[in-house]
């Protein structure tokens, strides 16, 4: 189970985010603060935060296990988190919307319900938005210290890796540091350092804000910044000759088909993806090439049995000499 | 003593005509100002997905005459106030520091509710729409300021010169 650091990165969402939410959740005591993993706005239903995977809902006496007493959301105030969220500016993150989600500064996910416009088969923006789910990022330095020995090959390097889990289990945490890790190099157990390079689509690796990373990923990573993966890892391959390519949430068969080619051109793949099971992530269309391929050498399963960050197994990939 | 007071009254008079002949053409340049300052929102907002205040500080820098408008909805919405209040907070400031009316300025005032809050695609129509109406009011005033400058300036020196003579 990783260890939360008690910082409050909340904080640091509570001052994007209109007063209203701030003082709702002043009620919360400081380790419950530095716990909240999400907080859920949706229009008629009790303003609800996600603590250790369970739901809490605040009152003016704390925060409730019962919705009875918690605070209604109403129209007026999830348009005015859609407002600060936004910067009033919905048109700047259209793209990003249409997959359903956006990022802030600071790499915190903004999960969006509602209806959405379809047209031709695609998500062309929302007509109503009816709900925001705020998912607090929250570095977990060291969180990748347990997995890296079981990562390591021969020459000072790394296994191409694939880190699996259901959402909210802290795949992208563990990419973050293992990022951070490779970026350094640890002597004690044989790593030397490598260049990295991180193709963050939804900003939620680096946390970049104007294209600047605000979380540490040591000194010899550069990210490609809101890009997508499709596009980002070519010109990282080309630009900066990385030892290893880090990227989140490998889905699309053109994120996939990138990452097949900067493999074949020797680069270390780092990447995470949604599934339960290896077996699950072999019936994708866009992770069974790259999976059967032998892109990867190793798969970390990961789960929230024990909390976010659960290590499940590490299971050896077909990865290729 | 009666010549210099009908003196004064003839300068006085003529200045009065002047300034409203200069206050025309100010309004002619304040119009122009704010077009620049549409358009320049207009390419931030469509090809730079850039965000509302970022890009209206922008705007405000690339048009002063329209600054006022655009630099303090930009100021406004960085104390965390939302676009409708920071964009009114704009228009009112133009309208007290500018030769601009609220007829004038009421195409641009109709934007609080639109501005920032859809596809970029919307906004561009939003934007075009308030800009047309801007160009036809810029229009009107360029084709009448000619002959209405003349008149404000003919008007302050014969009125100073006919008081004058009444006086003497």
């Amino acid at each position: 189970m990783l260890q939360l650091v008690v910082d409050d990165r909340l904080a640091h969402v509570l001052s994007i985010l209109p007063d209203w939410v701030g003082q709702a959740l002043s009620a919360l005591d400081p380790l419950e603060r530095a716990k909240v993993e999400e907080i859920r706005i949706s229009q008629g239903q009790p303003l609800t935060v996600s603590i250790c995977g369970e739901d809490r809902f605040p009152t003016s006496k704390g925060a409730s296990c019962s919705p009875a007493g918690g605070l209604v959301v109403e129209r007026r105030h999830l348009e005015s988190v859609l407002d600060a969220v936004t910067n009033s500016s919905v048109y700047a993150l259209e793209e990003a919307m249409n997959e359903g989600y956006f990022s802030l500064p600071g790499g915190h996910r903004v999960g969006i319900a509602g209806q959405p416009r379809v047209l031709h088969g695609e998500v062309r923006g929302f007509g109503h938005i009816a709900g925001l789910t705020i998912r607090i990022n929250r570095p977990v330095p060291g969180a990748g210290l347990p997995v890296l020995p079981m990562l390591l090959r021969p020459g000072g390097t790394i296994h191409s890796t694939l880190i699996l889990s259901p959402p909210g289990c802290g795949k992208t945490t563990l990419l973050r540091d293992l990022v951070r890790l490779l970026s350094e190099g640890r002597r004690e157990l044989g790593l030397r350092p490598h260049r990295v390079g991180v193709a963050d689509e939804r900003s939620e690796i680096a946390g970049s804000h104007l294209g600047v990373p605000q979380n540490d990923l040591g000194p010899r990573t550069d990210v490609i910044d809101a890009c997508p993966k499709a596009l980002a890892i070519p010109m990282l391959v080309r630009a900066w000759r990385p030892d290893v390519i880090a990227t989140d949430e490998i889905g699309h068969p053109g994120d996939a088909r990138a990452a097949a080619e900067a493999r074949s051109a020797g680069v270390v793949l780092l990447c995470t993806a949604h599934g339960d099971s290896l077996k699950e992530a072999r019936r994708r269309p866009s992770l069974r090439p790259l999976l059967d391929g032998g892109a990867f050498g190793r798969i970390v399963l990961l789960s929230r049995r024990e909390g976010p960050g659960t290590v499940e197994a590490v299971q050896k990939g077909a990865e290729e000499a | 003593m009666r010549w210099i007071g009908a003196l004064a009254i003839v300068l006085s008079s003529a200045l009065l005509g002047h300034l409203a002949a200069r206050e025309r053409e100010r309004k002619v340049r304040d119009l122009e100002s704010l077009l620049v300052g549409l358009n320049l929102l207009e390419t931030e907002i469509v090809y730079g997905l850039t965000v509302l205040p970022v890009a209206m500080e922008r705007a405000a820098r690339g048009a002063p005459g329209a600054a006022a408008l655009f630099g303090t909805a930009a100021n406004v919405l960085r104390q965390g106030r939302g676009i409708e209040e920071a964009w009114r907070a704009g228009v009112r400031a133009l309208e007290s520091r500018s030769a601009l009316g609220p007829e004038d300025l009421s195409a641009v005032a109709h934007l609080a509710g639109s501005l920032g809050l859809s596809s970029a695609s919307d906004q561009s129509r939003h934007l075009g729409l308030a800009r047309r109406k801007v160009e036809t009011r810029l229009a009107a005033e360029q084709g009448r300021l000619p002959e209405a400058a003349r008149l404000a300036r003919a008007l302050g020196l014969c009125g100073g010169l006919a008081a004058a003579v009444l006086l003497v």
